[in-house]
């Protein structure tokens, strides 16, 4: 797959597919937000719609029961206090009948009424119970009296149903009584004095209530009304009427109260005793038989202490109070004797239909909220449903619209590729009107143009290159023609040469040569042709041809410039010229003769081992004009003296400023970059160096050729050292003798070449040490046919071959003695040379076997 | 280097053995001094002489102008082809009288 496509392509669809994703999860999640919201709103207002309702329904449920609490507490009062007031009605009728009987007996006849029996159950009988103690018979008279009372007694009890039962209790101790539930005789003895009903009754001197008692027969709670009756006409307590009601009766009333459902209602006595309640079904009695019901104002709990505060001070209300165990309501209203009637009502009985409104709420909320809850997950799992169809026709879609989008480019990018391949010939088949389409038109253009630039300068090129290619075989051959191996003469240890040339980028002009002209000779040349390119390259090999042709017939530096010279000058039409210098080596003798046409001078490291100028003459140039004639000059290099030749393309290198190296730096850098010992090799590398770094990249405009020429001296020399004494000459001879056995001399040349030794050794011994005692070292090289022998003192600076000739042609008369030894070695040797150097006098002699 | 002195008719012949340089031609220098002393012709045979250095020269040209100055002759003879050519390369050859011998 191309690039175009792993990258555009997946970038327009990931881009594509992020953003429809993004929408859709947004959208999502603002769906849900809004549905969880409206769930919760809906719910929260459900909520607040029940509390309300039921906050207010209950604060009108409250309103309502207080009232209907205290209205029933009244209504309740008002009856039970009706039927106190009934049975108080009774009881003063039966106490003013009591009373008219004992105040006027004697309207009454005695009745004789059953003791004791006490009739049947529900068909009372009156009947009479004495005190114990007291008989009967002594009572009997009373009783009888009394008993007149007995159709108040029944009257009563026929009419009053709740009263149970009436009776009159005697000072005297008999009771007389109709009791609606008296059961037979078992009670036999009775003393009314004693009873609570009786003394309360006689110490009131009124109408007196008993406290809620039990029943003596046994059927329940009871309670009695009394109120005394006197003798009127004495005056004197003659007993105490009573009526006994059940409290059943009242109890009824009581109980039948119904406030609501669970609404009950209690009666209080004026000591703050529970009398009636739903909650007393039987009757706890104390030690002595009383009883000893619940007292509220002895209770523990504050609100119930102070209910019943409230209640036995005759007021009425409504009050809320814990009241076992339970959240009640209380309306109180009073009765006579700080009685009092409470009403109760729990909250929870009260409240039940809030309570129950608000159940139904609540359930009608849960079954929303479940119901919600479905629907929000049918959503949810709609929404999933809705974005996976939604995801895939998104990453359907962006895939269509991505290819749309990325199918041009890729061919696009699939024609530039073929293009850039090489394929010109390659069309972009991309139709569409947008800038992709611009673009492959643009681009087929061009690929049609580039077509035919290429096809045109493939044309151009080919010619270039093939001319390039001339010029690059010509550069080779010019290259050829330069010596390049090194070292040159593996052989030969006397001298260590080192030549380089850069070429400039075009084929220039400038060469080196160098060859033994013979075993005995080294020519060394470098020239550089005015001009570059072709006719500089034709004219350098001409000349190089020349030069070298003549110097290796062994023609003289001079006599082959002067032939090479004219030779270029003649039909030069072209003036073109060559700077150049030659050098012709004397290896054994280190001898260099030179001759120099218009090139730059060289440089000389000697002695003191500092590069400095060869002395030269400037020279005419060669191929200028014919018959120059140049001079050759002459030194002489002892070992380690090396001579550096360059062109001018060292001296004229320049930087990016411009500036020229120059020829004064040429000495200075050859001193600043190698050491004294330095190789030729060495010492062009340093040259070589020297010049890139002044140019410091900028472009070499010339070539740039070195050579270096190291003269190591001739190694296998015979050496010996003498006293210069004369008395050491034999030894000398002797010397020289063994050196000279491989000469091939015949013994005349021998003894010339004796001669002249002798004459140099003995000019040492007398003029170089005057004194004496001085030392000389001989060296003596000797090939086949040839000899050098140098000699070296430390003595005073003595060149012999100054001295003047003797003349030869004068008479003896005329002749000075002496004299003769110098101009006779002369005439001996084939050459002589004297030089000073390193503060020794050093003379060398060559002798050619003739 | 030796030197054999006798005499012949014409006066004292010196026969020089060997070679004649700087360190023998003193020697050569007082035969030749002390022979013109006493004779009027001098006679060097040096035939057996092959080797001649400018000291001998100097010896040679002592004794030539000694026996100018007396009037006497210095003769050398048989001179070997090195001593020839050194004479001659200096000019000698026609300042002595050489005589050749005739063998």
């Amino acid at each position: 797959m191309s690039k175009i496509f792993s990258t555009i392509k997946i970038r327009v669809l990931f881009t594509l597919i992020s953003l429809s994703l993004g929408a859709l999860v947004l959208l999502s999640a603002a769906s849900m937000y809004g549905v969880l919201n409206m769930r919760a709103g809906i719910i929260r207002n459900i909520d607040e719609l029940s509390s309300d309702v039921t906050s207010q329904r209950a604060d009108a449920l409250i309103a309502i029961m207080e009232y209907e609490l205290l209205t029933t507490a009244s209504d309740k009062a008002t009856v039970i206090d009706e039927k106190f007031a009934a049975i108080e009605r009774q009881t003063i009728k039966v106490a003013q009948a009591a009373a008219r009987i004992y105040t006027d007996p004697d309207k009454y006849a005695p009745r004789a009424i059953d003791y004791l029996h006490a009739g049947q159950e529900n068909t009372p009988v009156p009947h009479i119970r004495t005190a114990p103690g007291v008989a009967f018979g002594d009572i009997r008279e009373e009783a009888f009296l009394a008993a007149n009372i007995e159709d108040v007694l029944y009257g009563i009890l026929a009419a009053d149903i709740s009263v149970n039962a009436n009776y009159i209790g005697a000072e005297s101790g008999f009771f007389i009584t109709v009791d609606k539930n008296a059961a037979g005789p078992e009670n036999t003895n009775y003393d009314p004095t004693s009873r609570a009903w009786y003394i309360g009754a006689k110490e009131t001197g009124g109408v007196y209530w008993s406290d809620v008692f039990l029943d003596s027969s046994g059927r329940g709670l009871s309670l009695s009304c009394s109120m005394p009756f006197f003798d009127e006409r004495s005056g004197e307590l003659k007993g105490v009427a009573g009526c006994g009601a059940m409290l059943d009766s009242i109890g009824a009333i009581i109980r039948a109260t119904n406030v609501d459902r669970e609404g009950y209602a209690f009666l209080l006595n004026d000591k703050g005793e529970v009398l009636i309640s739903p909650q007393i079904l039987d009757y706890t009695t104390d030690s002595d038989g009383n009883l000893s019901p619940e007292n509220f104002l002895e209770s523990e709990d504050a609100a119930t202490r102070d209910l019943a505060e409230r209640m036995t001070r005759g007021e009425n209300g409504v009050m809320q109070l814990w009241l076992n165990g339970e959240d009640v309501y209380v309306g109180y209203a009073p009765l006579a004797r700080n009685w009092s009637v409470g009403v109760v009502v729990t909250q929870d009985d009260v409240l039940a239909p809030v309570n129950e409104m608000r159940a139904q709420i609540l359930a009608l909320r849960d079954t929303a909220e479940r119901n919600m809850r479905k629907d929000t997950m049918t959503l949810v799992v709609l929404l999933l449903v809705c974005s996976l169809f939604a995801v895939a026709a998104a990453i359907a879609l962006s895939l269509r619209f991505a290819n749309r989008l990325t199918d041009p480019i890729i061919s696009l990018n699939k024609g530039v590729q073929e293009v850039s391949e090489g394929n010109l010939n390659a069309e972009i088949a991309v139709k569409s009107d947008d800038e992709i389409g611009q673009l492959a038109t643009a681009f087929n253009a061009m690929t049609l143009r580039l077509r035919d630039y290429i096809k045109h300068l493939s044309e151009v090129t080919a010619e270039r290159e093939r001319m390039a290619a001339e010029m690059n075989v010509a550069q080779k051959i010019q290259a050829s023609m330069l010596p390049s191996v090194f070292p040159p003469f593996p052989g030969r240890k006397e001298f260590d040469l080192y030549a380089e040339m850069i070429p400039a980028k075009e084929v220039g002009g400038d060469f080196y040569d160098f060859f033994l002209i013979d075993e005995n000779r080294l020519g060394v040349l470098i020239a550089d042709v005015s001009g570059k390119s072709v006719p500089a390259a034709l004219f350098m090999v001409i000349a190089k041809t020349l030069l070298r042709n003549h110097l290796r017939q062994g023609q003289s530096p001079e006599d082959v410039f002067f032939v090479v010279n004219n030779q270029l000058a003649e039909n030069n039409e072209t003036v073109m010229f060559v700077t150049s210098f030659m050098g012709v080596l004397e290896i054994d003798t280190g001898v260099f003769t030179y001759v120099n046409a218009g090139h730059a001078p060289p440089a000389v490291r000697r002695e003191d081992r500092n590069f400095k100028w060869l002395d030269i003459e400037p020279g005419f140039i060669l191929g200028g004009l014919e018959n120059i004639r140049f001079n050759a000059m002459r030194t002489r290099f002892f070992p380690g003296d090396m001579i550096f030749l360059y062109t001018d393309g060292v001296s004229e290198a320049n930087n990016a400023e411009g500036e020229l190296f120059g020829e004064d730096r040429v000495p200075d850098a050859l001193n600043a970059s190698s050491r004294e010992t330095a190789s030729t090799s060495e010492c062009v590398a340093a040259m070589r160096e020297s010049v890139r770094r002044f140019a410091d990249g900028a472009d070499q405009s010339d070539d740039i050729t070195m050579l270096a020429l190291l003269y190591n001296g001739v190694s296998d020399a015979e050496k010996l050292t003498l006293t210069a004494d004369v008395r050491a000459l034999n030894k000398l001879v002797a010397f020289l003798d063994a050196c000279l056995d491989k000469s091939g001399f015949c013994s005349e040349e021998k003894y010339a070449v004796q001669l002249a030794m002798e004459e140099v050794f003995v000019n040492v011994a007398r003029y170089a040490y005057p004194e004496g005692g001085g030392e000389v070292r001989v060296t003596c090289a000797c090939g086949k046919g040839r000899v050098v022998i140098t000699t070296e003192d430390g003595g005073k600076p003595y060149n012999p071959l100054l001295r003047e000739d003797p003349d030869i042609s004068l008479s003896a008369e005329e002749r000075e003695i002496g004299g003769l030894g110098v101009y006779m070695t002369k005439g001996i040797m084939d050459a002589v040379y004297y030089d000073f150097r390193d503060g020794k006098n050093v003379l060398s002699m060559v002798k050619n076997v003739s | 280097m030796t030197i054999s002195e006798h005499t012949d008719k014409d006066g004292i012949v010196l026969e020089v053995d060997g070679r004649v340089d700087t360190n023998t031609s003193e020697q050569l220098q007082e035969a030749l001094l002390s022979a013109l002393q006493t004779a009027k012709h001098v006679r060097l045979d040096f035939a057996k002489v092959p080797y001649l250095s400018s000291a001998g020269l100097r010896a040679l040209l002592l004794g030539h102008k000694q026996a100018l100055s007396k009037g006497a002759v210095m003769e050398l003879a048989n001179p070997t082809d090195f001593v020839k050519s050194v004479l001659s390369s200096v000019g000698f050859d026609k300042v002595l009288h050489i005589a050749q011998a005739a063998r």
